[in-house]
């Protein structure tokens, strides 16, 4: 206990371009592992009212003091599949089944560890989360948080895939 | 060079982190490669793997696991004298600095490779803690 009451409260954060640099390279360096080409950034968004579309989805809560938030990773299932083929090798990936479920949700472990282990080197306190996933065709996730609270980057891998990553996250006192 | 004929076992609960690792440890010329997927399943592949003629050199071993984790499993595996020989490496996408001392110092793990990694930089883990359990052995 006297630790952590000796411990700094972490510094102030924003969903600015220093938090978007360290999101791209946390999914950029989680789909490399897989043996893919790194994948491009085709567009962040701010604004709400976007809506990203997808079939299978990895969500997982962040939370620091005075901070909590979701992060999803949203895949279309042709994408999902292409990514995994890399490491399966011989298999056929051709629905969402435990293997898809179990890629999908490794590959948002290994992307929060990446974001958390950049944001925590800058004196953030993000803790361990378990990843969740959520089948369904063609589904979507929405935040309810305000524009500046939210983030979504899509990028796009090679032969013409698409990755969705989404990060909302609020101040609470 | 490794001697690859070593026995060795990988566990984690997510399969594609099994499925990744056992590609690298292939690459590196490793054929006797095991899988479980939580802690439970793997002290029971380690105690028969003792029991048997060819005990496992190595475990790869992931932290976060449903039934028993891995720092409960390093535990159970170094209190216990007949298992004592084996060599585990932490394969975690946590690098958590205290996470890390407290497996290696307090549990006992040999070395600790981050998630995404290369097989160069896991054969060369690979290559220290063999040749050190070579050099204990003596």
């Amino acid at each position: 206990m006297a630790s952590q009451n000796n411990r700094k409260s972490p510094p102030q954060l924003e969903l600015n371009d220093h938090f978007t640099d360290a999101a791209i390279k946390s999914v950029q360096n989680a789909i490399q592992g897989l043996g893919n080409s790194v994948p491009v950034v085709q567009e962040i968004r701010r604004h709400k009212g976007y809506e990203v579309r997808g079939d299978i989805s990895g969500v997982l809560g962040m939370i620091q003091q005075g901070i909590e938030g979701t992060m999803v990773l949203t895949f279309p299932k042709e994408t999902i599949f292409r990514l995994l083929k890399k490491v399966y090798k011989d298999r056929e990936f051709t629905e969402l089944d435990n293997s898809t479920k179990q890629g999908v949700g490794e590959l948002t472990n290994v992307v929060y560890c990446r974001l958390k282990s950049q944001l925590n080197s800058r004196g953030h306190q993000f803790k361990m989360s378990i990843p969740s996933v959520i089948l369904g065709v063609d589904h979507s996730i929405a935040n309810l948080l305000q524009e500046d609270e939210s983030i979504a980057i899509q990028f796009s891998t090679e032969e013409g895939g698409t990755i969705f990553l989404q990060i909302a996250l609020r101040g609470r006192p | 060079m490794i001697d690859t004929s070593n026995r060795v076992l990988i566990v984690d609960d997510f399969e594609l982190a099994r499925v990744m690792l056992r590609e690298c440890l292939t690459k590196i010329g490793f054929s006797a490669i095991d899988e479980a997927f939580d802690g439970v399943d793997g002290l029971e592949k380690i105690r028969a793997s003792v029991e048997s003629s060819f005990p496992y050199s190595v475990v790869f071993l992931d932290l976060n696991m449903p039934k028993m984790d891995g720092m409960e499993l390093l535990a159970t595996c170094r209190a216990d004298p007949a298992l004592g020989a084996i060599a585990f490496i932490i394969v975690s996408a946590e690098d958590e600095k205290d996470m890390i001392a407290t497996a290696l110092i307090q549990y006992g793990a040999r070395d600790y490779v981050v998630k995404p990694f290369s097989v160069p930089t896991l054969q060369r883990k690979i290559e220290k803690v063999i040749r050190a359990r070579h050099g204990q052995s003596k």
